[in-house]
């Protein structure tokens, strides 16, 4: 893909109309000025009345992309008046040709404009960027800002993408794309739930000697609204509604179709003939001793495996740098290094594993932060993240070598997004992104109240999988006394002794933490009463899912299980004179399974809970059940325990 | 001459780095003692500063580091940042790797790259070399030198010995090497070594070398204050030169009549303006209402953008480019201010300020230490305080983030330093009345309205303004309760001199008690209680905040229920504060009432314990409980 090189298609001469703005520049009404709300959305700080752009991709002597934008803001709220100011971002060398922007305001009932010159532009170089940056004049609140201006772009790789929704409402979005039938992209849209008017227009078209046809589209959407982040959301690049564009590749007359991007059917053979990718992996024969030392004697595969990971995380640093491609075409230099990219570290460790002759390969896939893949096109420059598959018999892992604190049969949270693609010359499919990654707690807590109504209690904390990597992560930077200093921080009526912690160093297993705690307040007392809740300081207080409506799917990346124990001597003198009830609670097919049981037995109260979640998507329609499933949840946790004093004993001992 | 005098530089760098090590390999891991090793993540191997003023508009800065990266927590130290601006110039960037053993790795190249610094500005030309090492297998040592070339002395740079608490320092220190005649001035804070000064022909050069610091525990963090036990030294000028103006940090008073003398006579307003103005004013000739019109006018008509071009840094533009553009930074927009209040024929003056939640300026050292400029407008028998920067902030009041600062008046007698208000202690109130009513299901709705007065305005104006969703989730955290839901709300916002703001709202929050098969409980105190405390710290301690609260709610219950128990009436005085709490009983409601009021103060250590004896009694005083019973 960075070698792509596009034949400069001499052309002579070539008329076309370029679309035009349906709106002439200053024609707002009154009425839009007057305005002091959006019917639509109270809330909005500011609208879009209109958002409009046309692209068009010329291939006359040299090949250029002319983006026409003309858009019309109102301006609502005081926050609003960020949007004033205008940075845009184009390549080092390409400018703002032609530029309007005025602000209107109404005085005395009378529209009054306020223009800015293009010489108000401010320049300024940003790595290989150019931003351009101005700020409207005399804007308050109640102004309209309207801009209108053409750029012209070199780069036509990926055209040039249109956001139908930004962060405040749109009234109307249209955009236009205009190129000649010799260029095939790939076109990924994102519409969600809007309704979007598409249309397709050709007209002939003749380059030189070339004759084609020229394609125009339209899209069209009313009323969008505007963007507001939800809790447990998947990526805003699966959620904002807007269309991108890759080059698939190009129709030469004469010379037949040159492919620029692969299909995924031609992604795997591309890859693998890669020299940043595939061979690199091909020409490794120089690891296979190193191989053989560290996996010598192992008695089987999933030992070799987890030497090698062992080996990679402890000598190879990750560089934070992601991406599927390696940064040199040699493991060699990435060794001395010790340091390199995923790729880097992901298909050396494929690599390593081919030699020690465990069947693998390597699976390129989109992070969660990147956005989900689209299974119809191969848009190549979405992977961007590569991470080693292996199989051991049945059983298939996916593995990452880029963080020593996880074991090799876990994958990072990023990466838990849908599907990945295998590249295996004959095994290419998609793979679901999952080993046994969940969110896992195990509580255990023996406590019993001592004479000044303290409760003195006995921890032990299970840490599993993610829980156990944050944990380690947190220790290995604090240490174990500033994990103790961390403890005591938090809650000022605990006081913690004993801390001990279990498996920190070792990756595979759940990490430990056992302490005893002495908590005040824990017991709340009257007279004849002891009230204790019996979550202690464990409880859920927040409900992740307040709000009243929910726009977007919930997205909860992992799978989540916690198991809770609490037993409870009773002290002398006492009796249970209410225990809390028995609850169990699931949604459809136990996604999600939530069970609740009070026993007393030998003088002990015991509340036990299990909280169970397997599913990690849940559609929009869902969100009342889980939001009730949250809610009684949560509010089980306040339940109680009320013991009484056992004024008959007393009376017998008198 | 200047031979002799590089020479002589070398020596004494050379002699800086300490006994003991390989002289040839100096960044060995196996030559830091031993005791820097404990609880750091990076050690300062070697960290040298050489400032050398020539004249009142050229000095150069020759800096070297070193620093070894123990472990993964040491990664944030892989990168290292240079600013420049127009007045700055950097040169022989060399940045270089080395591994455990002190060997040079030749082969590993340091990332260097020109970055702009205007995130979100208008326009700047604040930019900054940004060096990026690799990461490796730890521990390596990297070193970064560049040389500086200043034009304007206007700013000596400051030297904290050691940067941050898990860094440990083998070795710091910084050198002024500076012409006879040159003034110039320094702040030493915490520093273990005396400076140490010598002249040769015609300069006089200062030492200031600092070695063998430990890195600070983790816990200990929890304990003290870093930057008040840092070694510190902070220098600058006497005289110094910008945009062709002479200026003079002896004092506030001299500094202050620089900036002034930088701004002054850009401050004229047209006649359409003037007319405007002297319209809106009227028959009005009470001054304090004439700045409030004026302010409002500013507010309606301006906007911050942030422009920050040569010395357009210090210098403000032009009233005449605000009026014209309805934009500018802190300076333009407060000088526009200050240009109508004077057409209007009222006298005032811009104030430098350092704006933010962090500490005072260092009083005591008169330089450049602000980043914000607000207007102060004397009155006869009062101030009026203008933060010219913000479209909805009231007028006369700054926030919490320009409280009980040091500020500097440009006055055209000069500056002159005084302290903005404490509004953490002005009118700094919350009163509270609600009607609860408690149903049969547990379930209860609150009616009743709630008063933020002063500084404790600011959180509610600021949510509530915003989307239902921010008015949600206020309302979810001011109640500490996650099922509330909002059937209805209003708010008013009122200047009574300070500013103030009244909600009423009618919530109804569902499981408001949690209940048995016999009894409803709930803890009737509405807001989040006081958090239980623990010592902090060894040394003396500052209260810095000072509050009112005065909550009053009354309770109705569910037929069929009558009381079992109430929270005892409590009552704790002490130097902190004051804590009331009443629960009167009446035939079918209860009405309890709290009132806490605490006070901005420092106290010395053996006050600690009493102070945490007077939180923890609120705290068990706000779980108490309410429980009532079947009847």
């Amino acid at each position: 893909m960075k070698r792509i090189i596009i034949f400069v298609i001499v052309s002579f001469f070539h008329i076309s109309l370029s679309a035009q703005s349906p709106f002439p520049f200053g024609s707002a009404p009154i009425s839009d000025l007057e305005m002091t709300e959006y019917e639509r959305d109270k809330d909005a700080s500011a609208v879009y009345l209109f958002d409009w752009c046309s692209t068009k991709l010329t291939a006359y002597n040299d090949l250029s992309l002319k983006v026409e934008r003309h858009f019309r803001i109102k301006i609502l709220k005081e926050d609003g008046l960020d949007l004033a100011l205008i940075q845009l971002y184009t390549g080092e060398k390409s400018a703002i040709i032609k530029f309007s922007a005025s602000t209107f305001n109404l005085e005395d009932g009378k529209i009054v404009e306020a223009p800015l010159t293009k010489k108000e532009i401010y320049t300024e170089k940003i790595g290989n960027h150019s931003q351009q940056s101005f700020a409207f004049t005399n804007v308050k609140v109640g102004s309209i800002i309207e801009c209108s201006y053409t750029l012209n772009l070199n780069s036509i790789f990926f055209l040039y993408p249109w956001y139908f929704q930004h962060e405040i409402p749109v009234a109307y979005s249209e955009y236009n794309v205009t190129y000649p039938g010799l260029f095939r992209f790939k076109v990924d849209n994102h519409y969600n739930n809007l309704m979007i008017n598409v249309s397709r227009n050709q007209q002939p078209l003749t380059i030189g000697s070339i004759s084609t046809q020229e394609l125009t589209y339209k899209w069209t959407v009313g009323n969008v609204p505007a963007f507001r982040p939800e809790p447990y959301m998947a990526s805003e690049n699966d959620l904002i509604a807007r269309v991108e564009f890759e080059l698939a590749g190009i129709d030469y007359p004469n010379y037949g179709y040159e492919e620029v991007t692969p299909t995924y059917e031609k992604l795997t053979q591309k890859l693998l003939d890669d020299e940043n990718f595939g061979l690199p992996i091909e020409r490794s024969a120089f690891l296979k001793k190193t191989v053989d030392e560290i996996t010598a004697g192992l008695p089987n595969n999933v030992e070799k495996i987890k030497a090698i990971h062992r080996y990679i995380t402890h000598n190879v640093k990750w560089n934070e740098r992601m991406g599927i491609f390696t940064s040199e075409s040699n493991f060699r230099k990435i060794l001395s290094k010790q340091n390199g990219s995923v790729a880097d570290i992901n298909l050396l460790f494929v690599a390593m594993l081919g030699h020690a002759g465990v069947t693998s390969c390597p699976v390129v896939l989109s992070t969660r932060e990147n956005g989900s893949l689209n299974p119809f096109y191969a848009i190549v420059t979405k992977f961007d993240y590569v991470v080693a598959y292996a199989k051991v018999g049945d059983k298939e892992y996916l593995m990452d070598a880029t963080d020593e604190f996880r074991p090799f049969n876990e994958l990072p949270s990023e990466c838990l997004n849908g599907e990945g693609r295998t590249i295996h010359p004959r095994m290419s499919k998609w793979i679901p992104l999952k080993n046994n990654e969940q969110l896992y707690d195990q509580i255990i807590i023996d406590a019993e109240l001592s004479a000044n109504k303290e409760l003195e209690c006995n921890v032990q904390h299970f840490y599993g999988s993610y829980r156990a990597y944050s944990f380690r992560k947190m220790l290995h930077s604090t240490g174990k006394e500033g994990f103790i200093a961390m403890l005591n921080a938090t809650g000022k009526n605990k006081e913690y002794s004993d801390v001990s912690i279990e498996n920190q160093d070792s990756v595979s297993k759940s990490l430990t933490v056992k302490y005893k705690v002495k908590i005040k307040g824990a017991v709340q007392t009257t007279p004849e009463l002891y009230v204790i809740n019996p979550m202690l300081f464990f409880a859920r207080t927040e409900n992740p899912f307040s709000n009243s409506e929910r726009k977007y799917p919930i997205d909860f990346n992992c799978p989540e299980n916690e198991i809770y124990t609490l037993n409870i001597k009773i002290p002398e003198n006492y009796v249970v004179d209410e225990l809390p009830s028995e609850l169990n609670l699931k949604l459809e097919n136990n996604n999600a399974v939530f069970t609740y049981s009070p026993t007393v037995e030998n003088n002990t109260i015991s509340i036990r809970y299990r909280y169970s979640r397997k599913q990690t998507h849940f559609p929009v329609e869902n969100y009342n059940g889980l939001k009730e499933f949250f809610t009684q949840f949560i509010k089980k946790q306040s339940d109680l325990i009320i013991l009484k004093k056992n004024n008959t004993a007393i009376a017998t001992n008198l | 001459m200047k031979q002799i005098y590089l020479f002589f530089l070398s020596i004494i760098l050379f002699s800086t780095y300490s006994f003991g090590a390989d002289p040839l390999k100096p960044y060995s891991v196996n030559s830091i003692p031993k005791h820097l090793v404990i609880n750091a993540n990076a050690v300062i191997r070697n960290d040298q500063m050489t400032q050398t003023i020539e004249d009142i508009l050229h000095s150069k800065i020759k800096i070297k580091h070193a620093i070894t990266l123990l472990n993964e927590k040491a990664s944030k130290y892989r990168f290292y940042t240079i600013p420049y601006n127009k007045f700055i110039k950097i040169s022989n960037i060399k940045a270089y790797v080395y591994d455990s053993n002190g060997e040079l790795l030749t082969s590993v190249r340091p990332d260097i790259r020109d970055v702009s610094n205007s995130h979100g500005d208008l326009a700047s030309d604040s930019r900054y070399w940004l060096v990026s090492y690799p990461v490796r297998k730890y521990p390596y040592t990297v070193e970064i030198e560049y040389e500086q070339t200043n034009t304007g002395s206007f700013i000596f740079k400051e030297w904290g010995f050691q940067a941050q608490p898990d860094v440990a320092v083998e070795q710091s220190g910084t050198q002024l090497i500076i012409k006879n005649g040159i003034g110039f001035r320094v702040y030493e804070k915490n520093l273990n070594q005396p400076c140490d000064t010598f002249s040769f022909d015609d300069k006089v050069v200062y030492t200031w070398q600092e070695e063998n610091i430990p890195a600070i525990k983790t816990e200990e963090l929890f304990l003290l204050s870093f930057s008040n036990k840092m070694p510190y030294i902070l220098t600058a000028p006497k005289e110094f030169k910008m945009g062709g103006i002479q200026g003079s940090m002896e004092s506030w008073e001299s500094l202050g009549r620089f900036y002034y003398d930088l701004n002054k006579d850009r401050d004229m307003t047209s006649p359409e303006l003037q007319a405007k103005l002297r319209q809106l004013v009227g028959n009005t000739t009470d001054k304090k209402e004439i700045i409030q019109k004026v302010f409002q006018y500013l507010q309606k008509n301006t906007r911050y953008v942030s422009l920050q071009l040569g010395i357009g840094g210090y210098q403000t533009l032009e009233a005449s480019f605000v009026e014209k553009k309805g934009y500018g930074d802190c300076k333009a927009l407060s000088n526009y201010m200050k240009a109508m209040l004077k057409s209007l024929g009222i006298n005032s003056y811009q104030a430098l300020i350092s704006s933010g939640d962090d500490d005072d300026i260092i009083s005591a050292f008169p330089s450049n230490q602000f980043n914000h400029v607000i207007l102060c407008v004397p009155l006869e028998r009062d101030t009026v305080w203008l933060e010219c920067t913000n479209q909805v902030i009231p007028y006369n009041f700054l926030g919490s983030s320009n409280s009980n600062k040091h500020v500097l008046l440009l006055t055209e007698k000069g500056g002159k330093l005084v302290k903005t208000p404490n509004y953490r202690t002005l009118n700094n109130k919350t009163v509270s009345n609600f009607i609860v009513k408690v149903d049969i299901a547990g379930n209860a709705t609150i009616k009743g309205k709630i008063q933020f007065d002063g500084v404790s305005y600011q959180a509610p104006r600021q949510m509530l303004a915003n989307s239902k969703e921010d008015r949600e989730d206020f309302i979810n955290g001011l109640f500490a309760s996650p099922n509330i839901l909002i059937n209805d709300i209003s708010y008013k916002e009122e200047y009574k001199g300070y500013p103030s703001l009244s909600m009423d709202c009618n919530l109804t929050v569902r499981d408001f008690v949690a209940k048995t098969r016999k009894r409803m409980v709930f803890n009737p105190y509405l807001f989040d209680p006081i958090p239980y405390m623990s010592k902090i710290t060894e040394e003396d301690f500052e209260v810095r905040s000072y509050k009112t609260i005065s909550d009053s709610v009354l309770y109705s219950f569910p037929f069929g229920y009558k009381i079992e128990h109430i929270p005892a009436p409590a009552v704790f005085e002490s130097k902190f504060g004051k804590f009331k709490l009443e629960s009167k009983l009446n035939k079918d409601n209860l009405i309890v009432s709290r009132t806490f009021e605490y006070y901005e103060n420092s106290y010395n250590q053996e006050e600690m314990k009493s102070f945490i004896e007077f939180v923890n009694n609120i705290a068990a005083s706000d779980r108490q409980l309410v429980i009532l019973i079947k009847e």
